[in-house]
């Protein structure tokens, strides 16, 4: 299955995440398909910058967010 | 699928106080919070059971939580960016100031910049060391 989910860049203690498509077989090795926003918590308020274009394309393909993205998309009314 | 939300603070308690916790269990929070990964992935990934990573979660927020109640680092270091994130921005104002000056002060320039490199300093030096 396809998701489109976080994953945690940035420094320790100082977290920032990419929002990135990928295939869940692969949930292991950090291999994603495509990146398409991100979101950074450290800010006030927090940042969140999604590709609403390439999220409805995804969505529309039958990829499924995590709840964490869900909340994200919509928060930036692409959801 | 019910479930609520990450809370990814939970990321953050995991960079300050991780080594207290077992190594599966931090492998097991890595995954959840830093990679979003669902219970389910996570549960083949260690080849158990679904509940077992519940689990191993609810345990590990619970220490997290614990170690930061009793400690409160992740509070102080929280308050000590925003304060030095201000510092920088005085030190910026000053040195504006001066150069805006019709005969900037030399000796106001080289020590902002002595000031601006210890800021950079405090800011990243806890960002690579290991926990607590």
């Amino acid at each position: 299955m396809v998701k489109i989910r976080l994953r945690r860049m940035g420094a320790k203690k100082a977290p920032f995440y990419r929002v990135v498509v990928a295939d869940s077989r692969y949930a292991r090795d950090g291999r994603f398909i495509e990146e398409i926003g991100y979101y950074d918590p450290t800010k006030e308020p927090s940042v969140v910058k999604i590709d609403a274009e390439k999220a409805k394309q995804w969505l529309a393909n039958g990829a499924q967010p995590t709840d964490t993205v869900r909340v994200l998309l919509k928060k930036s009314e692409i959801l | 699928m019910a479930q609520t939300p990450k809370d990814l603070e939970y990321s953050i308690l995991l960079d300050h106080y991780g080594p207290v916790l077992t190594q599966r269990q931090r492998e097991i929070l890595t995954e959840y919070y830093d990679e979003d990964l669902s219970l389910s992935e996570i549960a083949e990934n260690f080849g158990i059971s679904r509940q077992g990573v519940r689990d191993a979660i609810k345990h590990g927020e619970a220490t997290l939580r614990q170690m930061e109640e009793k400690i409160g680092n992740a509070r102080r270091h929280q308050a000590m960016l925003a304060d030095l994130e201000r510092l920088e921005q005085l030190i910026r104002e000053v040195r504006c100031c001066n150069s805006g000056l019709f005969t900037p002060v030399p000796r106001i320039q080289q020590d902002t910049d002595e000031m601006l490199a210890i800021v950079e300093r405090l800011t990243t030096q806890e960002e690579t060391p290991n926990g607590i």
